[in-house]
């Protein structure tokens, strides 16, 4: 009978030791990065391309170029949410050798799914030129790959590489669309975009490899991953759909929607206000990014050192507080950055609008979105939280209630007329903000219970 | 519920760690018993550690033990066991009151009230409750936290956690076993502890006469084995203190073995100790002294007449006396390293003489190894042998001088057959064995002595006392002689099981002979 109990230690030191949880603070947090991304680049397109094409041609490379993103994101939504775990357990039990087969084995399965997602949709639902229908749905395929990369590459150390990456990436795609646009018409702008997100996938591909050194390149254990971890999956996928299902019932159901060219849908008004509301999400995120890094991390790691070091129960508690008066203070950080923010876009809504050039029929839309985001920054972060403490399942209900409100509020919205647009959004995360914090409240109430007693006593 | 009465046997033992499975002195005992009583039929409560490591029986079971069930105390639970079940409010609720009380009784009779109340409960729960309950319900959790905060508040929560969690797992495995429970007349733990507890609650559920026999003392050697024991959590700045000079973890561990045997004490009828010094012990850790009856061990000599004389014959036939027999398992009580320790002093001294350490090595490997060890790095290979476990009757003729180094002991039964075979024995001052080898009674006394008794763990006394029997054959002989008479006069397996068949078949001795009990 000797040192059963003792045993156990092990166990308790397993699932979540600190840097496993960190990796999902970051995997919440890209979650928004390629959102930004898109968005600017999107804008960027515009400029690049103006001019040089008809409204009504560049309007379809538009509208594909957003299909792509929003499916990509959805698409990889579960995927990334895996991976990042299958990574960080992998670098936890020092087994880092089996994640660069387990990426290259996830890219396998990413592109062949977008790329038949993509020629379906593409090829078969898109009216135009071949090749307009080719590179789209080889868009499709390279952006999921690189949201699939961006993901592997959270615990890379090298971001200066990264960023180096996605900036020459970025400049070839525009580079290459606006010169092929040139040379070839507008249905050859897309073949540029394919091009410099060809070269930047590339680049991510021997990042990677280069720090991983790995010449393996088949790993099916992380299809298990999906298995074991399928609320961490489905969180994935739900709060994608959550974040895009608005857009979408605006393309196929109101009566702004206009139709480009076969599937492909827009809703000009809706869609231009949701995405610059959506760009303010920036600074709220790199806030509370700071606090989980200075705060909240270090005093989760000093929890668990006490726990596992023979701490006493008080000392134990008195770390857990810790825990909590950073994340009140990071929490109390943002709302002060992202509400002033947002309180300035609101006060200022159509100065601003007409800034940018939108009118101001859309400043109501604007300033509910507005609001919006400031709830999803709060819904993210307490998501992240969510993920650090372990729980998963609420987490996934939470992003569940986050799609479902959204659709379903913003159905009623379209139907129930302008002066409600954006209010699914808004509604949406106001209930999650709510629900994901009335939860995260309580796990930190019973942490050291839920610590101890989560243990099996036979490991 | 005991619609056929042909299932009740006689008698149900109640054995921990022992026969069939585990070889020793208690295990020849317990054979000694149900051998000795063909006419009665026995059920047997088998408590081990662990399923895996159980082995093979060690004995064959004679035809009147009608049934043997396995009890696992390590074992894992099921997943079902694990999960908490959907235990009503109206039963949770008293039961963890009950548990509260229970964990914060300041005396041994009010606890001992709580635990029977707690049993009633988990009666009363019909397997709703489950040790997940124990591990999930806040309730538990809040008792954990209480009674950390009350005894442990400045030591390591990780550890007071998982201490408190398992200790109550083998309590758990036993009640969960309550159904498996046989019935019988009569109930006979022969220890306390674990199989003192489960006694305990086999007789109350079948309302049937209770009686424990102890050999060691349990709590005794519970409490040795937890001071030294390396995997129970100390502070590195643990002062050491006369009156509290355990670790609160270990302290935890040694209360709940002697709780348990209150539990085993406080229900039984009858207790009987193997010699005086035993009874005392029993007594200070919670006996009544009106329940204590000394019953030494007996053997049947003449089960010995041919080795006796093969014996004699050796030794006219050559006066060259130089093999010393250890009879008994290889293990830290045994103090195997004294011995090792006192062969170094002696094979200076004496070069011829040869040491046999006749005993299963298997039981603890690491200290196997560790007296090999010693034994290589004294350069006595040729000095001290271990020949495993070995037929003793077969041997023993072999053997001039017999020698026992334990740190514990009861009445060691390798003393009386040594004495049946005329063997003069070397015993440390444990257990009976000053009375054995100097005689109990002024007229015991006066056959002589049987041997030497030396200190515990005196290499210097026990080479002194070797090497005083090696260079006296006249008084090895005699020694031989009285122990022979004294095994004869005073240790009669007939005795014994005499005294046990009346106490097995006559219950006049319970109070539960006048309620109406099975029979």
């Amino acid at each position: 009978m000797a040192g059963i109990g003792f045993e156990l230690r092990k166990i308790l030191a397993k699932p979540g030791y600190v840097n496993t949880l960190r990796a999902y603070g970051y995997a919440a947090l890209i979650s928004s990065g390629p959102w930004v991304l898109s968005i600017v680049s999107l804008a960027v397109l515009g400029v690049v391309c103006q001019r040089m094409a008809s409204e009504k041609q560049m309007e379809q490379v538009f509208a594909a170029v957003t299909y792509v993103y929003a499916l990509s994101l959805i698409l990889t939504g579960p995927i990334q949410m895996v991976l990042t775990r299958y990574a960080a357990d992998q670098q936890f039990s020092h087994k880092t050798g089996k994640i660069f087969p387990a990426i290259v084995t996830t890219l396998a399965a990413t592109s062949s799914l977008s790329a038949t997602i993509g020629l379906i949709l593409f090829v078969g639902l898109v009216p135009g030129s071949l090749l307009f229908q080719l590179s789209s749905a080889c868009l499709l395929m390279l952006v999921s790959s690189i949201w699939v990369m961006t993901t592997a590459l959270t615990a890379s150390k090298n971001y200066h590489g990264v960023l180096g990456s996605f900036v020459l990436g970025y400049a070839i795609s525009f580079l290459g669309a606006w010169l092929l646009t040139l040379w070839l018409g507008p249905a050859a702008t897309m073949l540029g975009m394919v091009l410099g997100h060809l070269i930047l996938l590339a680049l991510l591909l021997r990042l990677t490899f280069k720090e991983v050194g790995e010449l393996e390149v088949k790993n099916l254990e992380i299809f298990h991953y999906f298995k074991k971890y399928s609320h961490l999956a489905f969180c994935g996928l739900f709060y994608n759909l959550g974040i895009w299902i608005d857009k979408i019932l605006f393309w196929f159901i109101s009566a702004d929607r206009k139709q480009v060219a076969g599937v492909l849908y827009v809703s000009p008004d809706y869609d231009q206000v949701v995405y610059l509301s959506f760009l303010t999400i920036v600074p709220g995120m790199a806030v509370f990014l700071l606090t989980l890094e200075t705060g909240f991390a270090t005093h989760y790691e000093q929890f668990v050192q006490r726990v596992l070091g023979k701490g006493t129960f008080e000392q134990i508690t008195e770390a857990k507080q810790g825990m909590v008066s950073s994340l009140r203070e990071g929490f109390a950080q943002l709302i002060k950055i992202q509400g002033a923010l947002t309180l300035l876009l609101i006060i200022f809504t159509d100065q601003f609008l007409s800034f940018v050039g939108l009118g101001a029929v859309q400043s109501g839309s604007f300033q509910t979105t507005a609001l919006g985001v400031f709830l999803l920054v709060l819904f993210l972060s307490h998501l992240t939280v969510c993920f650090y403490l372990g729980k998963l399942r609420d987490a996934m209900l939470c992003c569940l209630i986050f799609a479902l409100v959204n659709g379903g509020v913003t159905a009623w919205s379209i139907y129930s007329g302008e002066q409600w647009y954006g209010f699914g959004f808004l509604v949406a995360s106001a209930i999650a903000t709510t629900i994901v914090a009335v939860r995260v409240n309580r796990h930190l109430r019973f942490l050291e219970y839920d610590t101890f007693t989560s243990q099996s006593i036979h490991g | 519920m005991l619609a056929k009465p042909k299932q009740v046997s006689d008698v149900c033992l109640l054995l921990e760690g022992t026969y069939p499975y585990v070889p020793g002195g208690v295990s020849s005992w317990v054979d000694q018993i149900v051998r000795g009583m063909p006419d009665l039929t026995f059920s047997l409560f088998y408590l081990g550690n662990q399923k895996a490591l159980r082995g093979t029986p060690h004995y064959k079971l004679p035809e009147n033990v009608t049934s043997l069930t396995e009890v696992y105390l390590y074992d894992k639970l099921s997943p079902e066991e694990l999960t908490p079940g959907n235990t009503p409010k109206e039963v949770s609720r008293p039961f963890y009151q009950k548990l509260h009380g229970f964990l914060n009784g300041e005396t041994d009779a009010g606890r001992l009230a709580k635990f029977w109340e707690l049993i009633d409960c988990l009666d009363a729960a019909e397997g709703s409750y489950t040790f997940g309950n124990l591990c999930k319900d806040v309730e538990a959790w809040k008792l954990q936290l209480e009674m950390y905060t009350r005894l442990a508040s400045t030591e390591s929560f990780i550890d007071f956690f998982w201490t408190t969690r398992f200790l109550p797992l083998p309590i758990w495995h036993l009640l969960s076993a309550r159904a498996e429970l046989p019935a019988a007349r009569v109930y006979h733990s022969v220890t306390t502890g674990y199989a003192g507890m489960i006694g305990a609650v086999a007789a109350r559920k079948f309302k049937a006469p209770y009686l424990i026999t102890e050999h060691g003392i349990y709590n005794n050697e519970r409490l040795a084995e937890i001071s030294r024991a390396g995997w129970i959590y100390e502070a590195e700045n643990t002062m050491f203190r006369y009156s509290e000079g355990l670790s609160v973890f270990k302290r935890l561990w040694v209360e709940f073995f002697f709780f348990l045997a209150r539990v085993a004490y406080g229900s039984a009828d009858l207790i009987f100790a193997l010699y005086q010094g035993n009874a005392t012990l029993q007594i200070g850790y919670g006996a009544e002294a009106q329940k204590m009856e000394v019953l030494p061990n007996g053997i049947d000599p003449n089960k010995f007449d041919e080795a006796f004389a093969k014996r004699a014959a050796r030794l006219s036939s050559s006066s060259k006396q130089h093999c010393i027999g250890f009879v008994g398992r290889v293990v830290t009580i045994k103090d195997v390293k004294t011995l090792i320790r006192s062969a170094r002093i002696l094979s200076q001294k004496v070069p011829r003489a040869v040491i046999q350490i006749i005993g299963p090595t298997n039981e603890d490997q690491e200290y196997f190894e560790e007296c090999q060890a010693m034994v290589e790095e004294f350069g006595l290979q040729k000095v001290v042998v271990f020949l495993g476990s070995q037929n003793v009757l077969k041997i023993l003729d072999q053997i001039d001088v017999m020698i026992l180094t334990s740190l514990s002991e009861g009445l060691p039964l390798v003393i009386l057959e040594a004495f049946s075979v005329g063997i003069p024995v070397i015993a440390t001052d444990v257990g009976a064995c000053r009375e054995l080898i100097y005689g109990r009674t002024p007229e015991d006394q006066a056959l002589g002595p049987a041997g030497i008794i030396t200190k515990v763990s005196s290499p210097t006394e026990t080479a002194a006392a070797l090497e005083k029997m090696i260079l006296n054959p006249l008084l090895t002989r005699e020694m031989g002689l009285a122990g022979r008479l004294r095994a004869e006069r005073y240790y009669t397996q007939k005795a014994l099981l005499a005294r046990y068949h009346q106490v097995y078949t006559d219950h006049s001795w319970s109070p539960m002979h006048s309620l109406n009990a099975p029979r």
